[in-house]
């Protein structure tokens, strides 16, 4: 990865995920299902990307992630698996930051202290590919998947999962929790 | 890899030629790119504000990968440059991007941005160079 060509400092070829063709379904449904939708919400950093303050913090994963999180009860210490958005290998670490997952600014510190952080287990738009629309609902089948442990994917140690998708560079996110 | 439409283009030339910004006139708070609704105070009482030509260089990067239009320009060194009250994105020449630090002035300069092969409409633009 550190050998592949730059595509803008300090981004390499194999920190953009890829654009790609693919297709997921879910199936909604009021009667019992595999997993329950305990929370999810939308929100948008109106702030021009010129105009903004910090370039380290993603606003509207962190409000929706915080309001998610109120509707469903939980804390981040509660996530078993987050699959986040990240579209460039940044963006990931911000998403899991954003969502509680470490502290600002800690992620990479944590995972070097030998930590375990839960994100992205499916390996995320950059293994997956990033689909555009289909992405959100590949992430939603994917937790499920972690928590039920239906392959290819291992069960995780917990019932609760995160999904976090995005439009821009922090202009709109949306955050839901799923449940066994 | 498209730019921006003909028409968005001719909308956008005062503020693409000559740095026009907005000024929120009850809050004082100024835009660039213009806006037609201040989304601090919610006002619609704007002022055009005329930008400083000269600014302080916030931070830069260089893209090594480029859309079509912009091949011939490759790599591009595209910056975020505090002018007056606000920052201003641009792409910045004259300058080997070894050379750039954060903190250093910039001016304006006015330049081709693109040609559109295809329409034949040469578009221009203003860009950041440092200061001599």
């Amino acid at each position: 990865m550190l050998d592949s060509e730059l595509v803008s400092d300090p981004l390499r070829l194999y920190d953009v995920g890829p654009m790609a063709d693919g297709a997921a379904a879910a199936i909604l449904c009021g009667r019992k299902g595999v997993a329950k939708v305990l929370g999810m919400w939308s929100s948008a950093n109106a702030v021009p990307f010129n105009a903004r303050q910090d370039y380290d913090v993603l606003y509207s994963a962190r409000e929706a992630a915080e309001r998610a999180y109120r509707m469903a009860g939980i804390t981040p210490r509660d996530v078993a698996t987050a699959e986040v958005h990240d579209s460039y290998s940044i963006l990931g670490v911000l998403a899991a930051e954003a969502l509680g997952l470490a502290p600002r600014g800690g992620l990479l510190a944590s995972l070097r202290g030998g930590s375990e952080v839960r994100a992205n287990l499916s390996g995320g738009l950059k293994s997956r590919g990033n689909v555009m629309g289909a992405t959100g609902v590949y992430q939603a089948v994917e937790v499920v998947w972690q928590l039920v442990g239906r392959g290819p994917f291992k069960r995780v140690d917990g019932s609760i999962g995160v999904i976090h998708s995005m439009g821009g560079v922090d202009a709109t996110s949306t955050v839901v929790v799923l449940g066994l | 890899m498209e730019h921006e439409s003909v028409p968005l283009y001719w909308r956008n030339i005062p503020s693409y030629y000559r740095l026009a910004a907005r000024r929120c006139r009850k809050c004082g708070e100024v835009y660039y790119p213009p806006v037609v609704k201040c989304p601090r105070c919610g006002s619609s009482e704007l002022e055009d504000f005329q930008l400083p030509h000269e600014g302080e260089l916030v931070e830069f990067t260089v893209l090594r990968s480029v859309p079509t239009d912009y091949m011939k320009q490759k790599p591009l060194v595209i910056g975020l440059v505090k002018l007056g009250p606000v920052k201003v994105l641009g792409q910045i020449v004259d300058a080997a991007p070894e050379k750039l630090k954060a903190g250093q002035r910039m001016e304006v300069v006015f330049r081709r941005v693109v040609v559109d092969g295809k329409y034949g409409l040469v578009m221009y633009g203003y860009k950041f160079r440092p200061r001599p």
